[in-house]
C-alpha cells in the first residue's frame, strides 16, 4: 500500500509538473534529482536555443546547473518545456505514435480488406471466364446475326447483338446436328452474363419455350438433359403419339364399342345378321384393340355363310385375346369352319 | 323469408306428388304377359356334320311342349348365343341369360359335346325354363362316333320328350 501511495504521489508529481517539485522537499528531490541529468541529455535544445545570447560566457556550467540564474526568460520557458517535456512530449509522442499506429493499422487493414475484396472479387471475375464456350459463342453466333430477318416482322435491330445468340439456334434449326450447340452457347452465356440474358431472347417468338426453359434451370447439365428430353419428345416417332392417342381414346371408345357390340348382339339374336355385321364392324372401328368386335364379326359372318370372313375375324379375335375364357370354344369353332369350308354348313 | 317460403312450398309440392303417383293402379297390366309362354328352340350347330345337324334340327322343330303357347326357331345355336353374350358356361345362369336375350320363356336345344381326347361324342338335349332358371328336361347319351350319334339322335329326342314329340319330317339316314 505504501508503495502504491508512493507511486501515486510520483504520478501526481509528474502530473503536476513544477509545482510538485516545490512542495515536496527531500524525497522527491532524490527522486526528482534525475531530471537534471536528463536535462543535460535534453540540453541540446537549449544549446541550440542558447546561441542567440552570450553563450560563450557560460558554456561549461550551463549543463551542470540548469536552474542557475543565468537562465533568462527563455530559460524558464525552456525549463517549463523541459519539465513538461517528458510528460507532454511523451503524450504527444504517444498520441502521434498511437495515431501512426492506428493509421498504419487502418492502412494495413484497409489494404488487407482491399486485397481481400480483390481476392474475393477475383474469383467472381475469374469464374465466368473459364467457360471457353462463351467467347466461342459470339464468334459462332456472329454470322447468323444478320439472319435475324428470319422473323422480319420483329423490331429487332436494337436487339441485334442479343438476338445474335437467339438467332443462332433458329438458324441451327436448319441442321439437326447443330441443334445442340445453341443450348451450350446459351448455357455458357447464361453463366457468363448472370441472369439477364433470356429477357430479350424471350421476345423472339421461336425461342420462347427454349429460352424460358433455360431460364428456369440453372445447371448446364440439367439444361442439356432437359433439352435432350425435349428433343427426344419432338423427334419421337408419330406412332407413339398415335398409340397414346388411341390408348387415351380406348377408354372412351371402348365403351362406345361395347355399346355397338351389344347392339350387334341384339341384331344377331333377332335374326338380323347383316345389321349385326354392321354393328360389330362399328365396334371394331371404335376400338380396334378390343377383340369383342372381331368375335361378333366372326359369329355374324358365320351366320351369313361367309366362312372366309368368319375365319379371318375369329383369327383376329384369337390374336387379340390371349387369355379369354372362350378362347378354346372359338378355336374349336374355327377349326370346324376351316375344315367344313367346302361343305358350306351355314344354317 | 322469401327463400323460406319458396322452400316450404317446394317441400309441400314434393310431398304431394308421390301420393298421386302411388295412387295409380298398376297390377292389371301384368296379367296379359303371363298368359303366353314362348318356346324358342335353338338349332343344332352345323359343326357336328350336315346329316346329324339336319336330322337333329328337324326333330327339334317338331317337339311339342304343352306349356308353350308359341314356338319359334332361334336364329343362332346355343353355343353361338352364349359366345355372343359372353357367357359360355353350361349353367342355368348362362341359359337364363340366353333366354332373356332371345326373349323366350322356354329354351329347347341339342348340342354335341366332344371330349378333349378320343373319338366319342355325347349328345345332349335339354328343355330349360328361363323364368324358373331350371332345366325341365335334360337327356345326354354318349356315342362312340359322330355317325353313331347321327343314328341315335332321333331316338334320344323322342325318348326325352315322349308324346310331345311330333313325327319326324326327316328320318335318320340309312
Amino acid at each position: 500500500m505504501s508503495d502504491d501511495r508512493h507511486e501515486w504521489f510520483r504520478g501526481s508529481n509528474g502530473a503536476n509538473g513544477t509545482n510538485g517539485t516545490s512542495k515536496l522537499p527531500p524525497p522527491p528531490a532524490s527522486v526528482v534529482a534525475p531530471p537534471p541529468p536528463p536535462a543535460s541529455v535534453v540540453s541540446p535544445p537549449p544549446v541550440s536555443v542558447a546561441p542567440p545570447p552570450p553563450a560563450s560566457a557560460a558554456p561549461p556550467p550551463a549543463p551542470s546547473a540548469p536552474p542557475s540564474p543565468p537562465a533568462p526568460h527563455t530559460e524558464e520557458d525552456v525549463d517549463a518545456v523541459l519539465d513538461d517535456a517528458p510528460t507532454s512530449g511523451g503524450r504527444r509522442r504517444a498520441i502521434v505514435v498511437g495515431v501512426l499506429v492506428v493509421a498504419t493499422i487502418a492502412i494495413v487493414v484497409g489494404v488487407k480488406s482491399r486485397h481481400g475484396a480483390r481476392v474475393a472479387v477475383a474469383p467472381a471475375t475469374v469464374l465466368p471466364a473459364p467457360p471457353p464456350l462463351a467467347p466461342v459463342a459470339p464468334v459462332v453466333a456472329a454470322p447468323p446475326a444478320p439472319e435475324i430477318a428470319l422473323d422480319p416482322g420483329a423490331p429487332a435491330r436494337t436487339h441485334a447483338p442479343v438476338n445474335a445468340r437467339a438467332a443462332s439456334p433458329t438458324k441451327a434449326a436448319d441442321g439437326p446436328p447443330s441443334s445442340e450447340k445453341p443450348t451450350d452457347e446459351k448455357a455458357a452465356t447464361h453463366h457468363a452474363d448472370g441472369s439477364e440474358a433470356p429477357s430479350d431472347e424471350a421476345a423472339d417468338s421461336g425461342e420462347q419455350p427454349e429460352s424460358r426453359h433455360h431460364h428456369h434451370h440453372h445447371h448446364e447439365h440439367r439444361e442439356h438433359h432437359s433439352h435432350e428430353h425435349h428433343e427426344r419428345a419432338e423427334k419421337a416417332p408419330r406412332h407413339e403419339h398415335a398409340d397414346k392417342a388411341t390408348k387415351a381414346k380406348g377408354g372412351g371408345d371402348r365403351d362406345a364399342a361395347r355399346t355397338a357390340y351389344q347392339r350387334g348382339n341384339g341384331l344377331l339374336l333377332s335374326g338380323n345378321a347383316a345389321g349385326s355385321v354392321a354393328a360389330y364392324e362399328e365396334a371394331v372401328r371404335l376400338a380396334p384393340s378390343d377383340p369383342i368386335g372381331y368375335r361378333g364379326l366372326g359369329l355374324a359372318y358365320e351366320k351369313q355363310g361367309k366362312t372366309k370372313e368368319a375365319i379371318a375375324a375369329l383369327v383376329s379375335y384369337l390374336k387379340l385375346s390371349k387369355h379369354a375364357r372362350d378362347r378354346e370354344v372359338i378355336a374349336r369353332r374355327l377349326y370346324r369352319l376351316t375344315h367344313a369350308e367346302d361343305g358350306g354348313l351355314a344354317h | 323469408m322469401i327463400l323460406c317460403a319458396l322452400a316450404a312450398t317446394a317441400a309441400g309440392c314434393a310431398t304431394t306428388e308421390p301420393q298421386t303417383i302411388v295412387a295409380l293402379p298398376a297390377p292389371a297390366t301384368t296379367k296379359p304377359a303371363a298368359q303366353s309362354t314362348r318356346l324358342a328352340w335353338l338349332p343344332f350347330d352345323p359343326g357336328a356334320g350336315s346329316e346329324l345337324t339336319r336330322a337333329t334340327n328337324d326333330r327339334l322343330a317338331h317337339v311339342i311342349v304343352d306349356a308353350a303357347t308359341e314356338t319359334t326357331q332361334a336364329p343362332v345355336s346355343m353355343e353361338m348365343a352364349q359366345l355372343a353374350i359372353e357367357c359360355i358356361e353350361h349353367t342355368p345362369a348362362c341359359w337364363s341369360a340366353v333366354g332373356h336375350s332371345l326373349g323366350a320363356d322356354l329354351l329347347l336345344w341339342a348340342e354335341l359335346e366332344r371330349p378333349a381326347r378320343g373319338s366319342g361324342v355325347t349328345l345332349r338335349v335339354a328343355l330349360f325354363d328361363v323364368g324358373a332358371g331350371a332345366l325341365v328336361k335334360n337327356a345326354t347319351r354318349p356315342f362312340p362316333s359322330a355317325k353313331a350319334a347321327r343314328a341315335g339322335a332321333v331316338g334320344l329326342i323322342d325318348g326325352t320328350f315322349g308324346a310331345t314329340t311330333t313325327t319326324t319330317t326327316a328320318g335318320p339316314p340309312p
